[in-house]
């Protein structure tokens, strides 16, 4: 007997005192709810959110984290709330959370993988993980996770957002709201569950070797302040060479590229300048010693690469539609989309979703591990289907 | 599918770079392999050695099958089954430390390893196993610093008197905290073969005072037998004798299975020479000097070893690395300009390594020494050092060895803080052999105010001279310059064996 299995998406786009609950009743369509996935804008009261959806559910497992923007299934929006609930007898779900982020974030990742261990053992299995992007370099988060799963289990996730303000982002957990967290669901099914990566960026120009850089800074590049060679790469206009604002602007349509064997650059968000010591400030760590590209850009690369990561997501369907999908698509991207081209992306993944729903957030940095142990990633759109 | 242009270097650039953070042995081979899974792409990357896992990833925790992974660490096979991915073609590379290890590689997909993929994975054994065994022989390095400071405490509590249970007291302690055993005891036998408890660390269920029954048969009874020490599992005595003849035993024990250290019985056995010392009625300075004398030159041996560890093993290949890098670079065609800076900070960065290994090296026993004597070696030590360094020898005879590393350590030390703490402008070293006596001045002209309290250095001095039978004076008020006389006996006082 085939098993059953459901998913049910849940929209509110105020910011209301019974938003949260308004988007939980939506999303729960089936009995046996299993797992509640919450999306939120930080300008909701979180704790009296999560308390208030938790008590309606009758305290279903529920993670979550705050965002740059909410993603639905009607299109892209702010300041709003959106629940994710799957349930029935073809899943089965545990969820964890492993606080104090900053302090071992191998630690955490491997904190936050145990809870695999507690599942049945399903056909296929995903672990998901919304973590304090924050909190410091997050492929450590995932070789941490490795370390437990083994290259058998896929990690699929993002970090969490504060609408830009890259000081505080929050992560939800069951009706507690954290800080400086990673919460995770072990989900097992009886359907594949499949998994999409692509950035649609495409490098410009010469490499560069950096030659200095310390974290998430990068001090030189050819032997030259970064921040210089940067703006000569790109013929900036004099704006950008002095304006902290129009630098990030420029920077927005232009990371940096790692290369990697497969051809698949990791891409790293260029985040600003230093003007005094002329260093450029990234958005993950940049390794001394590698090469660099600049990338660029544009809406109609963007929009292919969405388009690739939905149907790469599908692959190991068989032509069959999921029941729903998860995006995390990279803060950036919106950026260089634009209001306008949000929309048609999110309209092209509902597309490919076949009339499934869609939910989603606009992340501060994307985790997709499927092959090798390679799994974060910046300015890139990841999809989940669920089958 | 092809590579991007100086994609391999870039990889082996990243690698190095990453492994200059490592911190331990342990931790260096678990980073290591994760560095290589991700730069490769591979599901699984492990260090086998004789059979033994010495890191892995790719299986989830608890389930790496060694027995196939060493199957494809000997060459026997050619492939790895991997949970939740399928049957992977896998490669390997030698490691050159661990012994035997060899770097097992695994990845899904149908291409095996092209030839650049399998240059870089060789690239990566060989900076692994390089900074693995740095590591293994900076914490042996570190670990001999712990033990001496160790006994050189206990020593103080013997040389002032302190009574005889407070000294038993601070070696089970010391000795607790040295063999990695939690449980450490200290019996004294009795003429009836019973023994006394007369220190007891870690043990709740033991007293000092109680005795324990003759007959039974465990490390202290088997200690008493035999005289000598023993070994069971994760409990070793080693016996205390007092003037020719077996006062007691000490007794360390472990309660996690296998965490007792190989060292362990040559590391208490310091601490059992220190007991009877302080046992021994007769206790004149006399002894006690020439105890700390062996212990003294004991750790110099032990120096002497890891310092041809470093210059035979890991100096070598890092200079063999420089020159293959230098001889890459040389062969890089006009229109990869990058690739070139790129191999030029790889060399930079491995000569970095080098000079900080030969300055290990350096610090652990003054290899120029035993080459060319005393003379030669202050030559080199003046010219090394950023000070202006005036050289004043006067020592016509050859002088026995451990006068000649005395005085080698007392004048590298000196210097050391006259460049690191005085501020100086210049330092005057004078040595002059007069009336069986070798005299060592070093003086600076920087601020004064020298405080043995606050470091390491000038305490070890004095144990190294006083072990000899020599004196050694600070003077160093503050303003007016630091002056070091230090006066060691030539030929060593009857009594004092220092090469036992
Ligand atoms: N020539 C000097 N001029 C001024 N201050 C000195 C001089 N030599 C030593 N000192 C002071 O005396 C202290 C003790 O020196 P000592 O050599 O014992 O330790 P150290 O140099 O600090 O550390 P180490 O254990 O590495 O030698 C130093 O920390 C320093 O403050
Ligand atoms: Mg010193």
């Amino acid at each position: 007997m085939p098993s059953s299995r459901w998913l049910g998406v849940g929209h509110a786009d105020t910011s209301g005192p019974d938003a949260g609950v308004r988007a939980t009743d939506q999303a729960l369509v089936g009995d046996d709810a299993k797992l509640l996935v919450v999306f939120a804008s930080e300008s909701h009261d979180l704790s009296a959110m999560v308390r208030q959806i938790s008590a309606r559910s009758g305290g279903v497992p529920l993670i979550g984290c705050t965002t740059a923007g909410e993603i639905a299934t009607s299109g892209p929006g702010d300041a709003g709330v959106v629940v994710t609930a799957l349930g029935g007898d073809g899943f089965s779900v545990a969820t964890t959370v492993a606080t104090g982020l900053s302090h071992d974030l191998r630690v955490a990742g491997a904190h936050a993988a145990d809870c695999l261990g507690s599942i049945e053992d399903r056909a296929h299995r995903v672990l998901l993980l919304l973590t304090d992007g924050l909190a410091g370099d997050q492929q450590e988060i995932v070789r941490g996770a490795y370390g437990v799963l083994g290259a058998g289990v896929p990690i699929v996730g993002g970090c969490a957002g504060d609408e830009l303000r890259m000081t505080r982002t929050s992560q939800l957990y069951g009706d507690r709201v954290l800080t400086d967290a990673v919460v995770a669901a072990a989900i097992g099914s009886d359907a594949p569950l499949g998994i999409g990566v692509r950035h649609g960026w495409r490098k410009v120009g010469e490499p560069m070797l950096v030659t200095r850089s310390g974290g998430n800074r990068v001090y030189t590049l050819d032997d030259r302040p970064a921040l210089d060679v940067y703006l000569e790469r790109l013929a900036a206009p004099a704006p950008a060479r002095a304006s902290q604002e129009e630098l990030a602007r420029l920077a927005l349509t232009h990371p940096l590229g790692l290369g990697r064997r497969d051809g698949e650059e990791h891409v790293r968000f260029v985040g600003g300048g230093d003007f005094a010591d002329r260093s450029l400030s990234c958005i993950a760590d940049v390794p001394q010693g590698g090469l660099v590209w600049i990338m660029e850009g544009d809406a109609a690369s963007m929009l292919e690469a969405t388009d690739a990561a939905c149907s790469d997501s599908l692959a190991s369907f068989e032509g069959r539609s999921p029941l729903g999908m998860l995006a995390f698509d990279c803060i950036a991207r919106r950026g260089v989309l634009g209001d306008d081209g949000i929309r048609k992306e999110i309209d092209r993944v509902a597309l490919s979703a076949a009339g499934a729903p869609v939910a989603g957030f606009y992340t501060y940095g994307e985790i997709a591990r499927t092959h090798g142990l390679s799994g974060f990633h910046n300015q890139t759109l990841v999809v989940l289907s669920i089958g | 599918m092809t590579l991007p242009p100086a994609w391999a270097s870039q990889q082996l650039g990243e690698f190095l770079t990453a492994v200059s953070s490592f911190e331990t042995e342990a931790s260096a081979g678990l980073r290591a392999v994760e560095r290589v899974a991700e730069a490769l792409d591979a599901e699984v990357a492990a260090i086998v050695s004789r059979g033994k896992l010495v890191a892995a990833v790719g299986y989830p925790a608890g389930a790496t099958p060694v027995a196939e992974l060493d199957a494809v660490a000997r060459g026997v096979s050619r492939e790895l089954a991997v949970p939740g991915v399928g049957v992977c073609p896998a490669a390997r590379a030698p490691l050159e430390h661990p012994p035997d290890a060899t770097l097992v590689l695994a990845r899904s997909g149908p291409r095996s390893l092209s030839a650049e993929e399998t240059s870089v994975l060789r690239g990566m054994a060989r900076v692994t196993s390089m900074t693995m065994r740095t590591l293994a022989l900076l914490s042996d390095e570190r670990a001999l610093r712990e033990e001496q400071a160790a006994l050189r405490r206990v020593a103080v509590l013997v040389a002032r008197g302190v009574p005889q249970n407070e000294i038993f007291a601070a070696v089970a302690q010391e000795a607790s905290r040295l063999a990695c055993a939690e449980l450490v005891q200290i019996h004294r036998y009795d003429k009836d073969g019973s023994s006394v408890a007369v220190a007891v660390w870690g043990s709740e269920d033991l007293e000092v005072g109680v005795r324990s029954p003759k007959g039974q048969d465990n490390i202290r009874t088997t200690v008493l037998r035999t005289g000598r020490t023993a070994r069971r599992d994760d409990v070793v005595g080693s016996p205390i004798v007092v003037d020719g003849r077996l006062w007691g035993v000490l007794i360390a024990a472990t309660i996690r299975p296998g965490r007792m250290p190989p060292e362990a019985e040559a590391r208490i056995a310091g601490f059992t020479e220190l007991v009877a010392t302080a046992i021994s009625n007769a206790q004149t300075r006399a002894e006690l000097a020439a105890s700390r004398a062996r212990v003294v030159a004991a750790s110099d041996e032990t120096r002497r070893r890891i310092e041809r560890d470093l210059h035979d093993g890991t100096q070598q290949r890092l200079v063999a690395l420089a020159l293959l890098l230098h001889s890459a670079a040389d062969a890089i065609p006009a229109e990869l300009p990058g690739l070139r800076v790129q191999l030029s900070h790889a060399e930079e960065e491995l000569q970095g390594l080098l000079d900080e290994v030969r300055e290990i090296a350096r610090g652990l026993h003054p290899a120029i020494l035993s080459k060319g004597g005393l003379v030669p070696a202050l030559g080199a030590l003046a010219r090394r050092s950023s000070l202006p360094v005036q050289l004043d020898v006067r020592a016509p005879e050859p002088l026995p060895e451990p006068v000649e590393v005395a005085a080698y350590y007392a004048i590298s030390e000196a210097l050391t803080n006259a460049a690191k703490h005085a501020n100086a402008s210049a330092a005057h070293v004078a040595l002059e052999a007069r009336n069986g006596r070798l005299h060592v001045q070093v003086r600076d002209d920087g601020v004064g105010g020298a405080d043995p309290a606050r470091g390491s250095g000038i305490v070890s001095l004095c144990d190294r001279v006083e072990a000899l039978g020599g004196t050694i004076v600070v003077s160093s008020p503050p303003g007016e310059g630091t002056s070091m006389v230090v006066e060691l006996p030539i030929r060593p006082r009857p009594g004092i064996d220092v090469t036992s």
